[in-house]
């Protein structure tokens, strides 16, 4: 369950500093933005832009390197094999060539230059979400989207999802431990057979978990209406300052990668 | 001999990427905008008639929200057990899909934006995936993952298979499915307009293939059948500990 570990390392977003401050919708304006325009370059100024001034932001609230490196190292390694398949597909120039099992296979310049520019893209996406990722609650997100009218519907499982997500998670590390001194993972066959029960198990303490939560809920007022208490407050002027900021910004960066290069 | 060590290192790298990077999502910055557009495109009926059912049943049953929310919490803990991918020896694991499970429980529209839901959580605060790269997530892992899990459990229940079995072919059929639109979603890459529209096709088909095959080739084909096993155990340990569950979601007749 290493894996699970990453996701409650959204505590940084709890934290109090200059960048959690910023309002969830300039935020959202700003990645989102970005992001449109980094899957647009043809060239791999603007990612690596993007790449350098999130890295550079995330160093000011003193996100370590190691944390970074921690969430980057599967997005990039995809990049690699991203970079690999197209440059066995695309190009005409042949830097390497060989055969494996009788299938001829060959690396190309032009393609491994378009592979390039993906990975670069990969690196510059990747750390505009860690960006947001690290400054911005779920709730927050949450509270944005009830402000730009995505259904109530979905902001509300995902809002049950995520609540309830820590508390499973630990269910099911205490579960793992147990089956684990009853020496529930000491063959592959036992592994699975363990993974089946823990699974079962799992979607029966949820589904228990639900009508709890739900009666609980309901005797509080809950009547299938929001679940969300707070509510965004208007712009303020900083708020429309910072937002200034990163139009005048992502213009800059459009028209260093766009018209320069 | 320069050519082969590179070469070898190469092949090396492919075989082990898709291990290392939990190839069924498709990272952020992928996908040119013609592609992110057109899988959103693709999926957005989907969501919308899973948002459709998810609020006629909210009215209906007042308590089925925390229920979707509970169960979609479950599934994504499900899709992150790491199964040890068995000709490996415990070297590399591997993780489910999990979509397979959910749409057996609450059905192939609800299951997609679970899912949709899911890949959403893991983009942001997993960096697995992206935001321009949900839709193709989504209609890999939600839509072709779901519906063919539910068809294959509905199929499984209808041939008179025990629940086992049929928790076993949704869990296979639904990892398989999922993976071969996450090779289709990558394939397209090589899809240029500049060619004529078969030659084209059949670079892609070549690419979409070699990727299926790098995947399944590697951890994703032992885990097919692993995380077919664990559904089957885990379908059976509720029906055997708590039947009414199952009955109450309809997932069985009474």
């Amino acid at each position: 369950m290493e894996i699970l570990k990453h996701v409650v390392m959204d505590h940084f977003a709890h934290r109090d500093n200059w960048l959690t401050k910023i309002d969830v919708r300039v935020k959202l304006f700003y990645i989102g933005v970005g992001l449109i325009l980094n899957i647009l370059s043809n060239d791999i100024m603007i990612p690596l832009v993007f790449f350098v001034t999130s890295l550079i932001l995330l160093m000011t609230i003193k996100v370590s390197f190691v944390t970074l490196g921690i969430r980057m190292i599967m997005p990039l390694l995809f990049g690699v094999f991203i970079m690999l398949i197209v440059g066995l597909h695309k190009g005409e120039t042949v830097v390497l060539s060989g055969s494996f099992m009788g299938y001829e296979l060959a690396l190309r310049k032009e393609g491994l230059l378009i592979g390039l520019l993906l990975f670069t893209k990969v690196a510059g996406g990747v750390m505009l979400l860690l960006l947001l990722s690290f400054t911005t609650t779920i709730t927050k997100i949450c509270m944005a989207a009830c402000w730009m009218k995505i259904p109530e519907t979905l902001i509300e499982v995902l809002s049950f999802v995520y609540r309830y997500l820590f508390l499973l998670i630990e269910e099911t590390e205490t579960m793992m431990s147990s089956q684990r001194s009853r020496l529930g993972y000491v063959t592959w066959f036992k592994t699975i057979k363990s993974f089946g029960s823990l699974a079962g198990t799992l979607i029966i303490r949820s589904i228990i978990r639900a009508e709890n939560a739900h009666t609980a809920m309901a005797s509080r007022g809950y009547d299938g209406g929001r679940i969300l208490t707070i509510q965004l407050t208007p712009l303020v002027r900083s708020d429309y300052a910072i937002l200034l900021s990163c139009v005048i910004l992502l213009a800059l960066f459009s028209y260093l990668g766009f018209v320069c290069f | 001999m320069k050519r082969i060590i590179p070469f070898s290192l190469i092949l090396i790298s492919i075989i082990i990427m898709p291990n290392l990077a939990l190839g069924m999502h498709i990272t952020e910055g992928i996908l040119p905008p013609k592609w992110a557009i057109f899988w959103f495109i693709l999926i957005m009926p989907f969501i919308v008639i899973g948002t459709l059912k998810l609020k006629k049943k909210k009215r209906e049953v007042p308590g089925f929200l925390p229920l979707v929310g509970l169960v979609g919490a479950a599934v994504f803990v499900f899709s992150c057990f790491p199964i040890p991918v068995v000709g490996l020896n415990g070297m590399a694991t591997a993780h489910p899909a999990g979509t397979g499970m959910s749409a057996m429980l609450l059905g192939p529209f609800v299951s997609v934006v679970i899912a949709g839901i899911a890949l959403f959580i893991q983009a942001l605060f997993l960096a697995h995936g992206g935001l321009t790269t949900l839709g193709v997530n989504i209609f890999s892992m939600g839509v072709l993952g779901s519906f063919s899990g539910y068809f294959a459990f509905r199929l499984a229940q209808r041939m008179g298979l025990k629940l086992f079995w049929c928790g076993f072919f949704a869990g296979v059929v639904s990892d398989l499915c999922t993976y071969m639109g996450t090779s289709i979603g990558l394939g397209l890459l090589v899809f240029e307009g500049g060619e004529s529209f078969p030659i084209a096709i059949m670079h892609s088909a070549k690419a979409m293939l070699e990727i299926f095959v790098v995947f399944m080739a590697t951890s994703q084909g032992p885990l097919c059948i692993a995380e077919g096993i664990v559904v089957g155990f885990a379908i059976s340990y509720v029906y055997k500990v708590r039947p009414g569950i199952l009955q109450n979601l309809k997932v069985v007749k009474v």
